[in-house]
């Protein structure tokens, strides 16, 4: 899953000469929390709607007309974080989420060749993860716990896949404690109980609706 | 008129995919006998009707052609079972067996008779038990359902009479196959109570599925938290049913009733008594009285403690149909004979007594959860059926 699939491509942008208030309206009129700022074709910035919002005093902190006086004078390059992180339209989605997380940040400009072609936010993000834990195809859900070894995660995919030829939907491996492996596994069947006694049988925990 | 009908035969236990299959047809022989010992139908009021198998025109209405023909081919003796992948049969849920064209056609027949007897006006109600196979798509066997024999009732029941069909489903498992083939129609409204879908099959049935194009709306999904009982259940589904039926207007309701929420089901993780589901199928009849002089085409659907619970679940459906209420006591001829057969101590009421079931631990969380999801539903769902915010 790659940042080209999920990324907005009809970015909504400002240039640095944009007036506070007209930032604003536009960040309100799209509904959208960023505003990459582009000068000559190229991203030299990123305006969040907290970036506007903490560049204008408050309302009642002084007296209004000074207050719009601010709004039409100041300019979107006055208050814009200029040193934008910024991710390529071929990166996994999981990069664009590292990135996200590691600098706190809320979105991702799509850069390819130096030139603006998408935006990817953190809501963005959260779709493809919601979609990458869920199943393809009616399932149900188990959990696996086994030793973190080679050949364990096989020994179970074996035996759904080929001992009781049940299609394996969906399947996430999350790091666990030292020398222990979780296995989230989809299955695309309605009755998991007679697989989960085998797996017992072989010695691994198996879970359903979860392991305590 | 008679009141509510009854529709069997033995025929319908043909739909078996074998011994050590979980949808065991002893379930519905089961509840039959157990109705009948219990003097609940065969009077004038309550007869009981023959299936008869769905014509391919009608299972085409909901069912591709390429689809019945692989059925068909897959039925007969000798069939190669690796065809049947693609169509979701030959799988540990819905093995390929010989003759499961002409079972699966006669349990949508089954269905069709009652949609028949309560649209022409010959009954108010009618209990299909065999039907309810609500996962069959429109070209996919899935979880035990090879024809969506409540899909091809529906469909007839808008052919035939342009009705505006409610269908509500309080199966544990999410009606996906009938959510799917009209989700994009907003003369069906269907409404789906089942365990969330985060563990249980089939992981459809969130509250976002809301229908689509010119049915956005008339898709309700009410995903109840694993392990809910019996209080905080009847509070979501009283507090929905009415609301949703006051603001659609059927004209008539199709409900299924699979009764795999009850706490002894081996499938599924709802705590649910018997008593539960006779308090559904009250409050179905009470709107169905008010919007559509009464009529409901009531089906089964799962249900898998075959001795413990479904025959008891659905005697109950049965009489609350009918309009009379059981009496609680199992005659003794028919509990020693299912205790016997099947060496588990089967409960001797048709409702389990208060307290049969310790508490489950988490239920403050339980019922929270499910409080809020009652609350998103209404929020996102009633709006879009009466045209504003207003219901809310």
């Amino acid at each position: 899953m790659l940042v080209r699939s999920r990324m907005t491509r009809d970015v909504i942008t400002a240039p640095p000469t944009m007036t506070l208030a007209e930032a604003v309206a536009v960040t309100r009129r799209h509904r959208i929390r960023h505003l990459p700022v582009v000068q000559n074709g190229r991203l030299v910035g990123v305006a969040s709607d907290r970036d506007l919002r903490l560049a204008i005093p408050p309302q009642g902190s002084m007296p209004e007309e000074e207050r719009q006086r601010l709004l039409e004078t100041t300019r979107v390059g006055d208050v814009m974080v200029k040193d934008v992180i910024t991710i390529s339209p071929d990166a996994p989605v999981e990069e664009a989420a590292a990135l996200l997380a590691e600098h706190k940040i809320g979105c991702l400009p799509v850069l390819m060749d130096g030139q603006l072609v998408g935006i990817l936010s953190e809501t963005d993000v959260l779709h493809a993860f919601v979609e990458l834990f869920r199943a393809n195809g009616p399932s149900s859900r188990i959990e696996v716990r086994m030793p973190d070894r080679p050949g364990e995660l096989a020994r179970v995919v074996r035996l759904i896949g080929i001992d009781f030829k049940i299609n394996i939907t969906g399947m996430i491996v999350p790091p666990l404690s030292e020398g222990e492996a979780l296995a989230i596994i989809h299955l695309q069947t309605l009755d998991p109980r007679n697989l989960i006694e085998a797996l017992e049988k072989l010695g691994y925990q198996a879970g359903w609706p979860s392991l305590a | 008129m008679a009141d509510t009908a009854l529709i069997w035969d033995d025929v319908l236990a043909n739909y078996s995919f074998g011994d050590s299959h979980p949808l065991n047809p002893r379930r519905l022989e089961l509840t039959v006998e157990l109705i009948r010992e219990m003097g609940l139908v065969g009077d004038a009021a309550r007869p009981i009707l023959a299936p008869r198998p769905a014509t391919d025109a009608e299972l085409l209405a909901v069912h591709s052609p390429e689809y019945v023909e692989a059925v068909k081919r897959l039925s007969e003796p000798g069939a190669d079972e690796r065809e049947g992948l693609r169509w979701g049969l030959g799988t540990q849920d819905t093995p390929v067996v010989p003759g499961m064209h002409e079972a699966a056609s006669m349990v949508a027949g089954a269905t069709l008779v009652a949609a028949e007897a309560v649209m022409t006006g010959r009954v108010r109600r009618a209990f299909s038990p065999a039907g309810g196979l609500h996962h069959a798509g429109r070209a996919r066997a899935s979880g035990f359902c090879i024809y969506n024999d409540l899909a091809v009732a529906i469909r007839w029941i808008q052919r035939e009479f342009g009705a505006r069909v409610l269908y509500i489903d309080y199966d544990a498992h999410h009606g996906d196959g009938v959510q799917e083939i009209f989700y994009e129609d907003p003369e069906v409204l269907t409404v789906s109570f089942h365990e969330s879908g985060v563990y249980l099959f089939p992981g459809t049935g969130f509250i976002d599925e809301l229908g689509a194009g010119d049915g956005y709306g008339y898709a309700v999904n009410v995903p109840l938290d694993a392990h809910t009982e019996d209080d905080s259940w009847r509070e979501a589904f009283t507090t929905l049913i009415p609301l949703l039926a006051d603001a659609f207007r059927p004209d008539v309701i199709v409900l299924q009733n699979g009764c795999d929420g009850h706490v002894l089901d081996p499938l599924t993780h709802l705590r649910a008594t018997t008593g539960l589901f006779e308090d559904l199928v009250r409050v179905v009849c009470d709107v169905a009285d008010r919007h559509c002089d009464g009529r409901i085409v009531a089906t089964g659907g799962g249900g898998y403690a075959v001795h413990e619970v479904v025959p008891r679940a659905w005697t109950l459906v049965w009489a609350t149909l009918c309009g009379t209420p059981a009496p609680d006591t199992i005659p003794e001829r028919f509990l020693q004979k299912v205790r016997r057969e099947s060496g588990v101590d089967v409960p001797g009421t048709l409702r389990d007594p208060r307290d049969a079931f310790p508490p489950w631990p988490r239920r403050r969380e339980v019922e929270a959860t499910n409080a809020q999801t009652v609350n998103s539903v209404r929020r996102r769902v009633l709006p879009l059926l009466t045209g504003w915010g207003l219901a809310f």
